[in-house]
């Protein structure tokens, strides 16, 4: 039966050409757009850690007075150097990491190329753990370059090629800001959309360059992403800051089981209350709170504001679409009465014109679901382009969220068939002989 | 006679009747409201910077040399760079408007321990003595700092830094002491505090689409040998821009071999970048606006099409009881024309219901009246002309028509 609905519904289109193209057209439009700002509003809200083996958190540590938390730069979403430091050192069982992003002249021995700034990620080597990164050659650097510093570098994959091309970069030196440093490791290319690890700038770019974070009391990096300071204190000297109250690091933790998290709290609980008799918690009640991966996006409110609207926007528009499409079917449908009226006359049910009308909506639906895909691909691409101008924002943000796969037919279906239903309840329950009559 | 035929052909066609109601009155409230917030956004766009934007050039250096001495680099760069016949001055600045990074402060007009003082967030440049005049800043009252006022810091306050002249915008000077001469006053910040020399017109922030509109202020900088420096370059204003830079990027390699051109961007660079959220939201708002336009017109003429086949029995009726041809096409006109007035009955309000919902949900500002009225109207046109043609051929239906079919 399904199949000569698809045939009669084939038929019916072809008779009625103009309108029935109007109508894949409208409703390709309003369901391209839809899932166009869907995709956009999607990949920004997206969660990079849902397929990690280990829920890593997101620490904050309540090191400010009441009152100063929610200052100019919002709560404490980073740590200070000494609490990272005394954390991560602690003898608790937990994979912390402490962490921080700097940028560098990067020159390789080769006389004839030209320095290029890179950013690069300063951390422990749980970062690799973590995250789950995958190494291709050479491993993380060892523990006790962890422990005492040590000039090691774990580089992507991409920019191994970038910088060796087809030699092997395992063992070669890189000079980052003059200082020689060797690649123990390759990992894989890790761009998480959006960067859940340091959501504080370039939320979309991730680091391609990483350096054991025990040489910063001696190597006196520099960072290049937020300094939030809320106490009005003297820095003159590295170690000035190092010591300071300047929030700049971030840190996460993960724990293999309930004990490792039980173990690692009490430990910070005893440390918060040491600092406090120390007077440098000056808050009621100084508490850390572990976030999860979820929690930690809310909080930095990663969504844009702009990609809400225009889902809410496109949303209206198809809206309108719809609307657009129920007017032009019940034209249609109506125009197609005699042959309804006939095929009722002959036995048809209201139950049959009304799924053979059904059906057709809905290969009309499909149709544009479509045309509308080929559209929503389009727009991304100039979306992209715009907003990857001067690279504030890094690259695929814009590209096809994969659930919009299914999005898209469900939607444009469904439109279709909520646009339907009205056209195709009035024109079954049209009494036949209305129709045979003029015929 | 006219109308009392269009509500009856509307009570026999209800459904369709208000089909076109509800879409036109729709469309009126999203095209208002879509209309609006392009208009802002643009107008945010636009906002004036304070700066001679077409013949500056930002540059971000970065040096990676072993004992790098900034302020020695740095004052020959700019000596180097003057002697180009391209470049007319160069200005070493910690920032520049719309750049997006940079610092800020809160600024008050009295010391922070007293009660009482206004504050405002406030971007402040660290420059030197070439600043003002390389940027192209409009002064409206005082001078611009001098190059023997330098910046001390007091260590006996609390390592204060005192800043013996200190420029701000009219904007800071609104701000903080509700004038806009005010020189002689003295601002305050955290650790900080200056004499105010000079009020400039305008100096935009690094970030105004973050921060209150041009609330800036500069004073001189202190010693700087870190390896990131920023120079800002005016061009001549005959210079060819890519020569120019072409020329600059040469000179500042040959000057010092180990740093590299971290970002080299002119104005139309930097706003581009700054604003491509807003350019970003303004091609999807134009894009909706352009396809609901497209969707509703073609599907109204698809709509009058199948009208005028659905009745074409009864106009051949009425024109064979005596209605010209004239009269058939005024029926229409006036039918569209009622529809289009009912949908801005409904539309209009509705309109400023959506901005309302907008407003609640999103940084939107509000809805004039004027747009939904406007675009109502434009709807009301633009539909009479589609109705048009659809009128014509059934104006042309043959009174035979009506004995023919029955």
């Amino acid at each position: 039966m399904f199949f000569y609905y698809l045939d009669l519904a084939v038929r019916s289109i072809k008779r009625t050409p103009f309108v029935s193209g109007l109508m894949v057209l409208a409703l390709a439009a309003g369901v391209g757009l839809t899932i166009t700002m869907l995709s956009v509003y999607l990949q920004l809200s997206n969660n990079p850690a849902a397929g990690l083996k280990v829920q890593p958190y997101a620490v904050q540590l309540q090191t400010q007075p009441e009152g100063r938390e929610t200052g100019y730069w919002g709560a404490f979403r980073q740590v200070t150097y000494r609490d990272a430091y005394a954390l991560t050192h602690s003898d608790t069982d937990a994979t912390k990491l402490m962490m921080f992003k700097s940028s560098f002249a990067v020159k390789t021995e080769n006389p004839t190329t030209k320095p290029v700034m890179e950013t690069v990620r300063i951390t422990n080597g749980s970062f690799f753990k973590m995250w789950e990164m995958e190494f291709i050659a050479g491993s993380v650097w060892s523990d006790q370059v962890d422990k005492e510093g040590g000039f090691d570098l774990v580089i992507a994959e991409s920019l191994a090629t970038q910088l060796f091309g087809n030699k092997d970069a395992m063992n070669q030196i890189i000079n980052l800001d003059g200082k020689p440093y060797r690649v123990v490791g390759i990992v894989k290319d890790y761009h998480p959309m959006p960067k859940l690890y340091d959501l504080n700038n370039d939320i979309f770019v991730g680091e391609r360059m990483f350096i054991p974070i025990s040489l910063t009391p001696t190597e006196k990096f520099g960072t290049s992403g937020n300094n939030n300071s809320w106490k009005g204190e003297p820095i003159n000297t590295y170690e000035d800051r190092l010591a300071s109250e300047i929030l700049w690091l971030q840190q996460w933790v993960s724990f293999d089981n309930a004990q490792q998290k039980e173990q690692f709290t009490q430990w910070v609980e005893n440390y918060i209350a040491e600092q406090k008799l120390l007077g440098r918690f000056q808050s009621d009640d100084p508490k850390m709170f572990l976030r999860t991966p979820e929690e930690w996006l809310t909080i930095n409110d990663v969504v844009d504001e702009e990609s809400t609207l225009m889902v809410a926007i496109s949303a209206l528009f198809l809206v309108i679409c719809i609307i657009n499409t129920i007017g032009l079917l019940l034209g249609k449908f109506f125009k197609g009465a005699p042959a309804v009226g006939t095929r009722r006359a002959l036995g048809a049910s209201q139950a049959q014109i009304f799924s053979q009308h059904i059906v057709e909506v809905a290969l009309i639906g499909a149709v544009g679901a479509m045309l509308g895909l080929v559209f929503a691909f389009s727009i991304l691409n100039v979306l992209d382009a715009i907003l990857n101008t001067g690279s504030q924002l890094g690259y695929g943000l814009t590209e096809i969220h994969w659930t919009i796969w299914f999005y898209a037919p469900a939607i444009s279906i469904a439109a279709a068939v909520i646009a339907g239903i009205i056209p195709a309840w009035r024109i079954c329950r049209m009494p036949p002989s209305l129709y045979l009559k003029i015929q | 006679m006219q109308i009392k035929n269009v509500f009856n052909t509307a009570r026999r066609n209800t459904s369709s009747t208000l089909l076109l109601i509800i879409q036109a009155a729709l469309t009126i409230a999203i095209l208002a409201n879509l209309v609006s917030m392009i208009n802002n956004r643009l107008d945010e766009m636009d906002r004036p910077s304070g700066i001679d934007e077409s013949v500056l050039l930002k540059i971000n250096l970065y040096h990676f040399g072993q004992d790098f001495r900034g302020d020695e680099v740095l004052n020959n760069d700019i000596e180097v760079l003057k002697q180009l016949p391209q470049v007319e001055s160069v200005t070493r600045t910690n920032q520049v408007p719309f750049d997006g990074s940079g610092s800020s402060g809160t600024f008050s007009n009295k010391p922070f321990e007293e009660e009482g003082g206004l504050r405002s967030q406030t971007a402040f440049y660290r420059v030197d003595e070439n600043f003002a005049e390389t940027m192209g800043l409009k002064f409206v009252a005082g001078r611009d700092i001098l190059i023997e006022e330098k910046t001390d810091l007091i260590e006996a306050q609390g390592d204060y830094e005192l800043h013996e002249a200190v420029v701000i915008t009219s904007q800071l000077a609104q701000a903080l002491f509700g004038r806009v001469d005010v020189v002689g006053e003295n601002v305050y910040g955290m650790g900080f505090t200056g004499r105010v020399v000079g009020v400039v017109e305008r100096l935009e922030t690094p970030w105004p689409k973050w921060m209150d509109a041009s609330r800036s202020l500069y004073w001189s900088r202190t010693a700087n040998n870190a390896p990131f420096q920023r120079i800002a370059v005016r061009l001549t204003d005959s210079a060819n821009v890519e020569e120019a830079i072409q020329a600059i990027e040469k000179t500042i390699y040959e000057t010092y071999p180990d740093r590299v051109i971290q970002r080299l961007e002119t104005y139309p660079q930097i706003r581009a970048r700054h604003f491509s959220i807003d350019s970003a939201l303004i091609f999807s708002l134009t894009l909706v606006l352009g396809m609901l336009i497209a969707v509703v017109s073609l599907g109204s003429i698809g709509m009058a099409t199948f009208n005028v086949e659905r009745r074409t029995k009864a106009i051949g009726t009425r024109r064979a009881i005596g209605a010209t041809k004239s009269d058939i096409v005024i029926e229409f006109l006036t039918e569209s024309g009622m529809i289009l007035l009912a949908a801005m009955v409904i539309g209009i309000p509705l309109a400023m219901l959506l901005n309302w919902q907008l407003m609640a949900m999103f940084s939107v500002e509000q809805l004039s009246w004027g747009y939904p009225v406007a675009v109502g109207i434009a709807l009301l046109v633009l539909s009479l002309i589609g109705i048009l043609y659809p009128a014509f051929k059934a104006s042309s239906i043959a009174p035979s028509i009506a004995t023919r079919t029955a």
